[in-house]
């Protein structure tokens, strides 16, 4: 046994409490910051040498731990996908039901409300010129706002692809960090401290891709990490596989006879192939769902409703009179066109408008059902019903309690304009409560689950002040023993040996 | 379980911040007094109140046909009743001048009242107050009746048209009474007719035939008044159902209230207890969250 060697044994205690302080320290610094991992110095015996009796070499300290609950990161992140997915949707949804109409004021129903009024106004005095443009600016004002809550919706789908390609930012450099970090923890897998908070950085990353696309991760051994969207891998211990976002016209609903509605949207691709990324959870998966269903769908049942309506108010007003006398050609006059003024209505989603006619010839509208007789024969009726004949406009008027409208959201029975659209909101509404109380109930998981994460991961200043005491005793004592040692050595150095001096 | 001090901070934040959105909706209904302002926030109750609002709004509609009804039904009774009287008038002149003890001269004498009387009874027919022909059907824009002075015949330029009135679900009212339904204009014996046959009768002096009028006079007489009965029965319906309308029009708020109003009572001690454990959140808070073994080491 050396003479110095209890020193050196002594040293390693000192070196490894000041190290367990270090630690400490950088706990209590990063006692608030997000996603940080505690630490710990795990201490183990240094073993004895090859002296027989002799005690341990002292301490080495092996490794920093880093405390973290892979299960629990996974049961974290499966939540976060949802409360991102749900949010969103929430709060995009409570846009669209801005948009479509409150209790308050829905524009599309009071509008839809006033052209009927109007038509119940013109039955009362049909030759009343006033009321005749009313019926014409009433169903100005309808469309106006059919067509106003229509762009609006487009607009919303626009805003969301918008929101759709920042997210495709968001993720592609979370991938490239990712793909940096993967390489940096093979690289650095012989400094503990380095790579520990080179995975926490990567726990961050992983949390956020999983709250913004809904992602699932497998972690491999050497710290790397591979991460799946849906089952494309966008990172890998190789490498990342950006997604791209390129925009194109893109058509939706288009069913025979309609040609739908045709916007520039964002098509998701992998990596430079053309296999279409469709994210169905996280932030991104509820914004391609509102882009694609919800909103397109408010847009097919407006058109559904402004179609229907419009086609049986041109069928009425273009009708034979009630006693089967066809109107002559020039009586024919639609009270609803294509955009471009053609007598039939268009195939395109709200392709749609006022006959520009009427617009400036309200006397064009035919208020009467019954034909007279020209003064002369051949006596078929062809002259202008009556004055005061007011029941056509009374048979489109009450289309107001006909049902007449049918499909989505109402399914195959057939309902009135208002029913059906108190059905739309209904089902908005419901939408949006039920991804409200969803959003409600993965936001309460994600706290539990952070709660848990927190309690294996987080900084507990009682716990760190605890370990600074007792590190500091223990170099206390350490230096105590050194000490000690220092003077046995004195001793034995400078006093022994001095008899007779 | 192991508790940190960011666990404590940020579980007591989230409650503090539940209690708080809570608050805030809790003073939002009781201030605008509607529990409910979008249709997501109760969607069952959402849709009544959407039912109701649209009912309103049909109601409008009734009350309005029905005012108009009601303008031509009372426009319509009063000219009917003008020409009941005409015609009891007509048939007093005619018992009067049909006494055989007046000379002819004496008959001759008072045609000029019978003349009146048919303009009287023509213009009464014609009434184009307050929207025009009340008799014409459909064609209310010029004079529907016409009396040829030199034969007696009637022409009568209306149609058949019933001005039909929505005033209910499924109620429909004719507020017009067309002038076919007035009297049979192609036959000889119509009452204008008559009345021009009187004053015929009465200038040429002849007793007889202005006896022979009395007759149609009475029977058209008795037809106005059953005429006059249909109008005040209708008259009758028109404030029924006003009155009807009134009571649902109540019925309708009620329901509104329900499906959209704010129970006060619940709503305000739903704010105290709200409010109460929201300083207590406060308080646990500042209590806990503060001290760690930091504050206590020398």
């Amino acid at each position: 046994m050396s003479t110095f060697n209890s020193l050196y044994t002594v040293r390693s205690g000192l070196d490894a409490a000041r190290r367990a302080l270090d630690v400490v320290g950088q706990n209590i610094a990063n006692a608030s910051t997000a996603g940080y991992s505690r630490q710990e110095v795990s201490f183990v015996a240094a073993e004895p040498g090859q002296v027989i009796n002799s005690a341990g070499r002292g301490i080495s300290d092996a490794n920093v731990l880093r405390y973290r609950d892979e299960f629990l990161d996974r049961q974290y992140r499966n939540r976060a996908g949802s409360q991102g997915y749900f949010d969103t949707l929430s709060t995009h949804l409570a846009q669209v039901e801005e948009i479509v109409g409150t209790l308050a004021d829905g524009n599309v129903r009071t509008a839809l409300g006033a052209f009927f009024t109007s038509w119940d106004n013109l039955a009362l005095r049909p030759s009343d010129p006033a009321l005749r443009r009313q019926v014409v600016s009433a169903t100005e004002e309808f469309l106006a706002q059919a067509r106003a809550t229509f762009d609006d919706l487009a607009r919303t789908r626009s805003e969301l692809d918008e929101a759709i390609r920042d997210k495709v930012g968001d993720i592609n450099s979370a991938t490239q960090q990712l793909e940096a970090l993967n390489q940096a923890i093979v690289s650095e897998k012989n400094n503990p401290q380095k790579t520990n908070e080179l995975l926490d950085q990567r726990d961050r990353l992983l949390d956020s891709l999983a709250k913004l696309a809904g992602t699932s991760n497998v972690l491999h051994n050497d710290g790397t990490v591979t991460v799946f969207l849906g089952s494309l891998p966008i990172v890998d211990p190789n490498g990342s596989f950006p997604i791209d976002a390129a925009a194109a016209m893109q058509t939706i609903g288009a069913v025979a006879p309609l040609t739908g509605f045709t916007q520039e949207t964002t098509r998701l691709t992998w990596n430079g192939t053309t296999n279409s990324v469709t994210p169905t959870s996280g932030e991104i998966g509820a914004l391609l769902s509102l882009r694609d269903k919800a909103v397109p769908e408010q847009m097919q049942y407006l058109d559904n409703l402004v179609r229907t309506l419009a086609t049986q108010v041109n069928t009425l007003h273009m009708a034979a009179d009630k006693n089967g006398n066809p109107l002559p050609a020039a009586m024919q006059v639609p009270i609803f066109t294509s955009s471009s003024g053609a007598a039939t209505l268009g195939t395109g989603w709200m392709d749609i408008a006022v006959n520009p006619a009427l617009k400036a010839d309200p006397s064009l509208l035919v208020a009467g059902d019954t034909l007279l007789a020209p003064p002369a024969p051949p006596a078929a009726p062809t002259s202008p019903p009556a004055p005061s004949d007011g029941e056509r406009a009374l048979k489109i008027a009450r289309l107001r309690d006909a049902k007449i409208l049918t499909g989505a959201p109402v399914g195959t029975s057939q309902v009135t304009a208002g029913e059906y659209m108190r059905s739309v909101s209904s089902v908005l509404g419901l939408q949006l409560q039920q991804a409200v109380r969803k959003g409600d109930a993965a936001g309460l998981q994600v706290a539990q689950a952070e709660k848990y994460r927190q309690s294996v991961s987080g900084v507990s200043i009682d716990d760190e002040m605890t370990k600074m005491i007792q590190f500091q005793q223990a170099y206390n004592a350490a230096a105590r023993v050194m000490t000690t040692l220092d003077e046995m050595l004195d001793i034995m150095i400078n006093r022994t040996g001095v008899v007779g001096r | 379980m192991r508790v940190t001090n960011q666990m404590m901070a940020s579980s007591s934040l989230a409650h503090i911040n539940a209690l708080r959105s809570r608050t805030a909706a809790l003073m939002d209904q009781i201030s605008s007094g509607e529990r409910i302002t979008r249709v997501s926030e109760d969607p069952a109750a959402g849709a009544a109140a959407m039912r109701v609002n649209s009912r309103f709004e049909v109601m409008k509609q009734w009350s309005t046909n029905l005012d108009d009804a009601k303008t031509w039904v009372r426009a319509t009774e009063s000219a009917v009743t003008d020409v009941s009287s005409l015609l009891t008038k007509a048939k007093d002149l005619a018992i009067t001048a049909s006494n055989d003890t007046l000379s002819p001269e004496t008959r001759q004498q008072i045609a000029p009242q019978a003349d009146q009387l048919l303009q009287d009874l023509l213009a009464a027919l014609n009434d184009l107050e307050p929207n025009g022909a009340l008799f014409g059907g459909f064609q209310t824009s010029g004079k529907p009746f016409s009396v040829d002075l030199t034969t007696g015949t009637v022409t009568y330029s209306g149609d058949s048209g019933d001005m039909q009135r929505d005033v209910g679900p499924g109620v429909t009212l004719v507020a017009n009474m067309h002038g076919n339904r007035v009297d049979n204009w192609a036959s000889g014996n119509n009452m204008l007719t008559t009345v021009w046959n009187l004053s015929q009768a009465l200038k040429a002096g002849d007793g007889a035939a202005v006896r022979a009028t009395m007759t149609n006079l009475e029977t058209a007489r008795q037809k106005t008044v059953s005429l006059r009965a249909e109008m005040g029965a209708r008259d009758q319906r028109i404030e029924h159902l006003e009155s009807k309308m009134a009571d649902t029009l109540l019925q309708l708020e009620n329901m509104l209230e329900q499906a959209q109003g704010v129970d006060m009572e619940k709503a305000i001690m739903d704010l105290t207890s709200a409010e109460t454990t929201y300083r207590a959140a406060l308080q646990v808070g500042a209590r806990v969250m503060p001290p760690t073994l930091a504050d206590f080491l020398r």
